[in-house]
């Protein structure tokens, strides 16, 4: 048996020890118990419980279904800065700083300087449009759950890195074409996660809420070993994706 | 854990069963550095582009020099993928690049560019890059006429030394020329056995043919064995256990890698319409010792054979609707032509054939149809008994037919098939068919080697300016002209001419007079500087004798018309050259302004017409090169280019007489312009009297003509080149074929040729009926003005 197959077993009878104990003790319930006597704050607690859900619904996305999702840790984040200031205002936020960032692009191109330099001049650029335009953009869509400096300045984090991720928009061609559908692919599956574990859309006062799966994971939280045991699986399945069985339906339906 | 995959390989089987435990990660690194992988196999002699120049960083940039690089370059990111950041440059002027399709590309913005890549913007893994410059690949001709924009390359996956399928990709306008599958290039399923296009598909879907530019089923990739052999080479020497090796054909180097792909795509299943991952499987355990195994291995294992199929599943032969076949009458074998035509039951013979055969003798006339004879025929391969009827109506294409009752049961008739590679003349049938023996590989090979043997340039002296100038400062001089080294050049383009097949049909005539004359001016470059070169050249050539000159001094002109004062700019010139292409809707070729070229216009064979820039043209002028270089040079090499054979476009032997006197024969009819026809008529005394002078007396000849010292020195240049010591007599004969061609063309009309007919590609107007014999020819799509 050769190295790889052991080591996936290993992984694979470690996961079952787990949550067979888990569940005989309790330990991630008594864990969480713990941490909330201490003063944790249960929003964050439920955080750390959902990020190994959210990759693993973006591994089954990628390996069974293969859909393109180039970045991972800027959609938990997105998904994440959702959860603390609601979705409206990441998505605000972000095509703001986007649009910012993207102008400023233009304004400097022609201008030779380093490429560290160029990056900080966007971020600065924005920063100070982010200063100008936020009482517009937290007129339309307020942050709800917890105003505070803290959330404001997570989001802002997110929205530099995603500026950091998308520098490389060119002002034309197939390169800003090709970032543009990575971007909507990014949101779109932000989204997506966000709202298959508990988040919430509000459109025209009604509210859109997926409760089942956060109802499940703050009652058994040790299921999230159960993500694991399912990531070991997807990692080792071999077959067509979805959107490859459409892709070769030609071969797949001719051949003998 | 494979569901439902039919053989079909996914990028999940892809990178855990293949890419993960057969490609080790130092190799991976090295595939995705293209500078350390073409330095890597161009060690171990696997031809890569020529590398021009590094740059690394921004110092290298300040310090590069651009001029090293020429007009024809490629620059690269080192980690770039998909393409991405590379720009094709063209040509160049003073102050800008061009582009593939001609847009100017400012120093400024290549500049730029190349910063862009330094900083990682290209970059496959986001970190700050190299930026390199490669020599521009030529596209070659057998798919130069598919593409649009952009270089075609092919794409091998090697699996255990072991090519497993291949596709060519070619790009288009809408992928921006690259050529990658999903930004809309096309990709063309290849048969490992045979090295031809199977099914083309774009965006997915499989389709008949590039719109407007034809379909590409069973075209001939060349090379083909030497494609193989270098996708495995690469694959050994990487340690890349499964690997996309992407090559392409250059039109002067042949095939070249371009690079390796260690995490190569699997859109290549859907061009070749087949599953991976089935025949990956194929080859586990299989011990490949060497490359030249693996490629045998493909070959069988992997070959297109759906004849293969047919014949194993049925036990059928699988034959065309027309087949070569050889009768047999006792002592007398004949071949022949037959129809093999399922509608009749009954075999018949033509009566021509039948006299052949010894079947029937004049006089036994009467009542012909009733005969019946009794004979043995092979047919691809086999022998059959037959009782064959006479049929006096056979008498064209094919003189026999074999009817149902002879074919049932033993073959599958397949009417794509076509095993004939030329039809019986003048009630003559031929045996045609010949194994491994394909025209059109003799044609590329020919190709190749007209294009890579640059003929003139080896008899161009290189001390040129030297003596030119210590001539013109004292007139008696004659100078003594030395020439560049070309033995090893030479040898081998003349090894490689050896080993071209041809046969005894009336195109492999065609390609036998053209090897001789390609022989023949090897022999005259060996012979430079020695007294034998004066008298092989005129056995080439021909040269002028007293008669001709006798004839030429008889000619008379009409009086020449009073010049228009105006000049025409070599800016204005490409605008009125441009404009009169795109009458012809002659889009691809382009007009370039170059500053150092020795006539003031050219038509090369990459689609370029070049002008010398900074130079003034008066209308007279202009209207001659019109029709000399486009109406006449240019549409016979387009149209050439549209025929099956590549020599069309190249010139089979002795074309240039023809294209010459042609030309001429245009400017004088159309235009009534004979300033040129009277400077070629000079030309020829000139070769006439230098037999007999020295290059000093001859230039005192000349001068008697009432032409300026420029002109004068130069025709003696032209004349005296090839020559060593030019005080001894002798020319180079070659400008005789002006006077010869005007005259040949003068019979030709004489004879009431038709000049449209001079159109279908270039040859001589000697080889005409034998051009016209070709069964593949195409009557000429694009005609000048006049001759519509």
């Amino acid at each position: 048996m050769d190295k790889a197959k052991v080591h996936q077993l290993l992984i694979l009878l470690i996961s079952v020890i787990f949550i067979g104990i888990s569940i005989v003790f309790g330990f991630i319930e008594n864990s969480l118990n713990l941490l909330t006597t201490r003063g944790f704050h249960q929003d964050i607690l439920y955080f750390l419980l959902i990020i190994p859900f959210i990759v693993l619904l973006l591994s089954f996305f990628k390996v069974i279904i293969g859909l393109t999702i180039n970045n991972t840790f800027i959609i938990i984040l997105i998904v994440l800065s959702s959860f603390l200031t609601g979705p409206l205002f990441t998505l605000l936020m972000l095509l703001f700083s986007l649009t910012i960032g993207y102008l400023a692009k233009i304004l400097i191109t022609p201008s030779r300087l380093h490429f560290a330099v160029k990056l900080s001049m966007i971020l600065s650029i924005l920063s100070i449009g982010l200063l100008l335009f936020l009482p517009v953009i937290d007129h339309y869509a307020r942050y709800a759950p917890g105003n505070n400096h803290f959330t404001i300045a997570y989001s802002m984090l997110v929205i530099a890195l995603v500026n950091d991720r998308y520098f490389a928009f060119k002002i034309n061609g197939p390169l800003l074409r090709s970032n543009l559908r990575n971007f909507a692919s990014t949101l779109f599956f932000a989204y997506l996660c966000y709202f298959l574990l508990g988040g919430t859309f509000q459109v025209d006062n009604q509210v859109i809420h997926f409760a089942h799966f956060q109802e499940i994971i703050e009652n058994y939280p040790d299921l999230i070993f159960l993500a694991l045991l399912l990531q070991v699986f997807l990692g080792k399945y071999t077959g067509l994706r979805l959107t490859e069985v459409a892709r070769f339906r030609k071969i797949l339906f001719k051949t003998r | 854990m494979g569901i439902f995959d039919r053989g079909v390989l996914g990028i999940n089987a892809r990178n855990l069963l293949y890419i993960s435990p057969y490609n080790k990660e130092k190799s991976v690194e090295m595939a995705d550095d293209k500078l350390k992988t073409k330095a890597f196999l161009s060690a171990r002699d696997i031809p890569v582009p020529k590398l021009l120049g590094i740059i690394a960083n921004r110092q290298d940039l300040d310090r590069f020099n651009f001029r090293k690089l020429g007009g024809e370059f490629v620059v690269k990111p080192n980690l770039g993928y998909g393409g991405q950041g590379i720009i094709p440059i063209l040509s160049k002027s003073s102050n800008s690049y061009f582009d593939v399709n001609y847009k100017p590309v400012s120093p400024e913005f290549l500049r730029e560019h190349i910063l862009e890549i330094l900083n990682g913007n290209y970059s496959v893994i986001d970190r700050p890059d190299k930026a390199f410059f490669e020599k521009l690949i030529v596209t070659d001709d057998f798919i130069s006429p598919f593409c649009d924009e952009g270089l075609p390359d092919i794409r091998v996956i090697v699996h255990n030394l072991v090519p497993v399928m291949a596709m060519l990709r070619i790009p288009s306008r809408e992928s921006g020329g690259r050529a990658n599958l999903h930004q809309g290039a096309y990709g063309a399923g290849i048969d490992l056995a045979k090295g031809e296009v199977t099914h083309l598909l774009h965006h997915g879907k499989i389709i008949k043919e590039i719109p407007g530019r034809g379909a590409l089923r069973g075209l001939k990739i060349p090379f083909w064995d030497d494609i193989l052999r270098i996708a495995c080479k690469s694959q050994l020497a990487t340690n890349l256990g499964y690997m996309g090796a992407d090559l392409a054909i250059d039109r002067h180097q042949g095939p070249l890698l371009i690079e390796i792909n260690a995490r190569a795509g699997i859109g290549i299943q859907l061009a070749n319409l087949a599953p991976l991952r089935r025949r990956l499987e194929k080859l586990e355990g299989v011990d490949v010792k060497n490359v030249e195994k693996g490629i045998r291995l493909a070959k069988d294992m992997f070959g297109y054979s759906l004849e293969k199929n047919i014949r194993s599943i049925s036990g059928k032969k699988v034959i065309g609707l027309y087949e070569n076949i050889e009768l047999i009458n006792k002592n007398i074998r004949h071949p022949a032509i037959a129809f093999l035509n399922t509608a009749r039951k009954k075999s018949y013979l033509g009566l021509e054939l039948a006299k052949k055969l010894e079947l029937i003798s004049s006089k036994k006339n009467k009542h012909l149809n009733e005969l019946k004879f009794k004979l043995k025929f092979r047919l691809a391969g086999k022998s059959i008994t037959s009782i064959f009827r006479l049929d006096k109506s056979l008498k064209k294409k094919y003189q026999v037919i074999i009817g149902n009752r002879d074919l049932m049961g033993q073959f599958l008739i397949d009417t794509s098939i076509n095993n004939l590679l030329s039809e019986k003349r003048q009630g003559e049938t031929r045996k045609i068919f010949i194994s491994n023996y394909d025209p059109q590989e003799t044609d590329r090979q020919i190709c190749r080697i007209v294009s890579q043997f640059k003929f003139l340039s080896y008899l161009r002296p290189l001390n040129f300016h030297v003596e030119s100038e210590k001539f013109l400062t004292d007139q008696s001089y004659n100078p003594q002209f030395i020439y560049k080294e070309s033995d090893y050049d030479i040898s081998v383009l003349q090894k490689d001419l050896q080993k071209i097949k041809h046969d005894d049909s009336e195109l492999g005539k065609l390609f036998f007079k053209k090897i001789e004359e390609l022989n023949s001016f090897f022999q005259l470059v060996r012979a430079r500087g020695s007294a034998e070169f004066a008298d092989l050249s005129a056995l080439v050539f021909g040269a002028p004798t007293a008669a001709d000159i006798e004839s030429l001094n008889s000619e008379s002109y009409p009086p020449r018309k009073r010049r228009s004062r105006s000049k025409i700019s070599s800016d204005q010139l490409q605008e009125i050259f441009e404009q009169h292409l795109r009458n012809y809707n002659l889009n691809e070729w382009r007009v370039i302004q170059k500053k150092n070229l020795l006539t003031k216009c050219v038509v090369n064979k990459s689609k370029k017409i070049l002008i010398k820039s900074n130079s003034n043209f008066n209308e007279d002028r202009v209207r001659e090169l019109l029709i000399h270089e486009i109406d006449t040079h240019l549409l016979t090499s387009e149209n050439g280019s549209r025929q099956q054979y590549r020599l069309f476009r190249y010139g089979f032997a002795n074309y240039l007489e023809t294209q010459e006197g042609l030309a001429m024969h245009n400017v004088v009819s159309q235009a009534h312009i004979y300033s040129e026809e009277k400077h070629k008529n000079i030309l020829t005394k000139a070769i006439f009297w230098a037999k007999n002078l020295s290059m000093a007396e001859l230039f005192e000849r000349i001068k008697k003509e009432k032409l300026t010292d420029k002109s004068a020195l130069n025709i003696c240049l032209r004349v005296k080149r090839g020559l060593s010591d030019t005080a001894q007599g002798g020319a180079f004969c070659k400008d005789f074929c002006y006077f010869s061609g005007k005259r040949k063309i003068a019979t030709f009309l004489a004879e009431k040729g038709n000049l449209s007919d001079l159109y279908i590609g270039k040859f001589s107007v000697d080889d005409l009926p034998t051009i016209k014999s070709i069964s593949t020819l195409k009557i000429p799509p694009i005609l000048p003005e006049w001759l519509r």
